[in-house]
């Protein structure tokens, strides 16, 4: 065993209390003390203070202990810290717990909603498709009313389409002149419209009651 | 100096036109509908002319177009057509600005429509026919210019007595006018005549309380006007309703064919709707007119632009406001008649071309810029926001992406800019993951590759006016057989109604694809501000990237 070890090994046996730096150079006689307790220190390994008139040294292990024993302030101080990183720590556990049981919830709800969107998509599509087939019916229906009801220079009162288009499609005055805006905003070229009447399709603010094909 | 070297601003302020307003007439429609009352009056002129106006000689003009569609300015502009004054004497009246509207009322407003000049004209004509007579001995139709003894001795003519009548130096004698002109003119007629060389036209003739007098009373001016000046009447009544009284004041006129006149009745199909509903009597004369003018497409996009062109033109010199110049203007004013329904009729663009010439004059600017439209929408209409914009565009740079847009390749490769630049930023705030760099998309028609929130693997495709459904099947077999991820949204502009198991075809519209751009440039810019963050944010989600 080398002196170091043995040196070592002498201020692990004093515990808490620790070992004079006097006493050592005493026991260890004919060593380079102040240099091997110098290492030790920059590695770590030891602690020397004060300790009344005279220089101690402690082993890491024992050297917060001793502090304790011997500095009232610090015992505080430490016990303070200590009930600090116990509630922190049931803290953290608590907040894992909830982060846990979350994070599987929008997991959950991300895959519903991601499933939901592809649904949707899809019906969006479908419907799309069939609102299309649907106007495009509603076209023919309603041009041919327009023709049926126009006076001599083609303009017609949309009451009269709307009452024969809500018959036949047994839809409401709501639905449609729902369906003849989009109707007419998009084939916005074939269609004029006129302010007036008691019904109709709002713009500017004011009631188009009047429509013809252009 | 205002754009295009105009010295003063060609568009009107007024929400209705006035008479030299209306000395411009842009539009093929209304230049179409023009040509038509045109072509009525030199009709019925060739028909009567070298004859007495009967009758017979009488046309009826309907012109019903919806409010602000250029009826009442096609009124004005044929009755200022300086082409006409030889042929026409034309009555202009706005029923709207009568009240009530009687037939008493009616008929004031009629002898009102004529002009001072029309007056004039017709007294130098009455006093020459007179004169005339005086000087062919025709009974005593010299007593009528004062002229006797004393003013031969003194050298005074006929023709000097005329002259003093015209320039009211001297009262004519009319005590014997009824006497003089029996035979060649109804007693009405005489009235008519004796009013117009006294020089109480309007005040005298309105006098006539009953109905029938009213009539005959205009049917004797309109015979007069032929007899004396060669010249068609023409009666324009705009903002003609369905007001009892106004309908019975015109069955009357339409029975009495009026001879030698062309009464012209302006209205919305809304009154003549209503005019069907209380009068079927007078709808039924209405429905036999025999010119219907019809302003259909007046509110189109070629003929707002070329009305408003028309302005221009009308000052501008052709070298500086040229084919280049306009097809700059349209396209601006494309995308306001695209974007804003409210703006799709031709007072609102006037309205908007004027504030706009104002503010590029304010600035200096040589023409009207995206600029001065931008700051005229965001004055004028405070109100206004482009429909469906999240990004909230400036009408200005919406113009200049707009205009842009034209070059698909362009488009598409902007687009995909602005769509990987979106997801960047949404990674910035930590919506979705890094995008992954990854050697998987080349040519497999894939753009870029991101982990959204849940983990989940997104590819994105961006088609750009192509053929969808083909380049959708491809590009939906690529990432089955090549590359490893767990969903495909592919963003396409064209509309469909097409989809895939795998893919999710997000359908992005002119204005998003605007959005996207705008976003763009910004971020590029780093000029993204706390509120362009929250829509950006919300741009990616509705296009499902997040």
């Amino acid at each position: 065993m080398s002196a170091e070890e043995k040196l070592i090994q002498r201020i692990i046996f004093s515990g808490s209390l620790g070992i004079k730096k006097s006493d050592l150079r005493k026991e260890f006689d004919g060593e380079d003390i102040d240099r091997i307790l110098q290492d030790l220190v920059t590695r770590g390994d030891i602690y020397i203070d004060k300790k009344g008139p005279a220089y101690c040294c402690w082993h890491r292990d024992y050297y917060l202990q001793s502090l304790l024993n011997s500095d009232a302030k610090f015992r505080i101080i430490y016990q303070a810290i200590k009930y600090l990183e116990q509630s922190i720590n049931k803290t953290s556990d608590a907040l894992a717990k909830t982060l846990e049981s979350s994070t599987s919830n929008i997991i959950s709800s991300l895959s519903k909603l991601n499933q939901e969107n592809k649904e949707t998509c899809s019906l969006d599509n479908g419907s799309t498709a069939d609102f299309a087939a649907r106007l495009e019916e509603f076209r023919t229906d309603f041009d041919s009313s327009v023709s049926n009801y126009a006076n001599s220079i083609g303009w017609v009162e949309f009451a009269k389409v709307r009452n024969e288009l809500c018959a036949k499609y047994n839809i409401s005055y709501e639905e449609f002149y729902h369906q003849a805006e989009e109707l007419i905003n998009k084939y916005d070229k074939k269609y004029e419209l006129s302010t007036g009447g008691y019904e109709g399709i709002t713009i500017r603010g004011l009631l188009h009651g009047f429509v013809r094909c252009v | 100096m205002y754009p295009y070297n105009l010295q003063e601003n060609p568009y009107p302020s007024s929400p209705t036109p006035t008479i030299s307003d209306a000395e411009i007439l842009g539009g093929k429609r209304h230049n179409d509908a023009k040509v038509a009352v045109l072509s009525c009056i030199e009709d019925l002129y060739q028909k009567i002319t070298g004859v007495a106006a009967t009758d017979k000689d009488f046309r009826l003009v309907t012109v019903i177009q919806d409010v602000g569609s250029g009826k009442t300015h096609l009124s004005l502009h044929i009755r200022g057509l300086k082409e006409l004054s030889n042929n026409t004497v034309i009555s202009y009246v706005d029923i709207s600005q009568i009240s009530p509207t009687d037939m008493h009322s009616l008929y004031k407003a009629m002898l009102a429509g004529f002009s001072d000049g029309y007056i004039k004209d017709f007294k130098e004509s009455v006093v020459y026919f007179l004169k005339d007579k005086a000087e062919q001995n025709v009974k005593n139709a010299n007593k009528v210019f004062r002229f006797g003894i004393f003013d031969s001795i003194r050298g005074k003519s006929l023709v000097t007595k005329a002259q003093e009548i015209l320039s009211d130096k001297l009262t004519p004698n009319c005590s014997d006018l009824q006497t003089l002109l029996n035979g060649e003119f109804s007693t009405t007629e005489i009235s008519i005549l004796k009013v117009i060389l006294e020089g109480n036209f309007r005040r005298d003739l309105q006098g006539a309380s009953a109905l029938e007098d009213i009539i005959e009373i205009t049917a004797a001016i309109a015979t007069l006007n032929w007899k004396f000046l060669r010249k068609l009447t023409i009666l324009q009544l705009d903002e003609f309703d369905s007001d009892e009284e106004s309908l019975d004041f015109i069955k009357a006129i339409v029975n009495a064919h009026l001879p030698s006149t062309i009464l012209m009745l302006v209205m919305t199909p809304s009154s003549y709707e209503e005019i069907r509903r209380e009068n079927i009597s007078v709808f039924d004369r209405l429905e036999k007119a025999n010119y219907k003018i019809d302003l259909a497409g007046s509110n189109t996009l070629e003929e707002i632009l070329d009305i408003l062109f028309e302005y221009i033109r009308h000052f501008a010199d052709k070298k500086i406001f040229t084919v280049d110049e306009e097809k700059d203007l349209a396209a601006k004013v494309k995308v306001i008649y695209d974007e804003f329904l409210d703006f799709r009729n031709i007072r609102s663009m006037i309205n908007i071309l004027y504030h706009a010439m104002e503010d590029a004059k304010k600035r200096g600017a040589r023409t009207i810029d995206e600029l001065a439209i931008d700051n005229t929408i965001r004055n004028a209409y405070p109100g206004l926001r482009i429909q469906g914009s999240i990004m909230g565009v400036p009408l200005s740079d919406f113009i200049k992406i707009h205009r842009t847009s034209t070059d698909d390749r362009r488009l598409e490769s902007d687009i995909r800019d602005a769509v990987i630049n979106l997801v960047s930023y949404a990674y910035e705030n930590g919506s979705v993951a890094r995008l992954e760099e990854t050697n998987e998309m080349e040519s497999s028609g894939i753009d870029f590759i991101y982990n959204d929130q849940t983990g989940t693997k997104v590819a994105v495709a961006v088609v750009i006016n192509k053929d969808r459904t083909k380049s959708f099947d491809q590009i939906s077999d690529r990432i089955k057989s090549n590359l490893s991820a767990d969903r495909l949204i592919i963003l396409t502009n064209t509309p469909t109604y097409h989809n895939t198991t795998t893919a999710s075809v997000v359908n992005i519209d002119n204005r998003k694809m605007i959005d996207l751009i705008y976003f763009s440039d910004k971020y590029r810019n780093n000029e993204i501000m706390y509120d362009d963050s929250q829509r950006a944010l919300m741009l990616a989600r509705s296009i499902k990237l997040c």
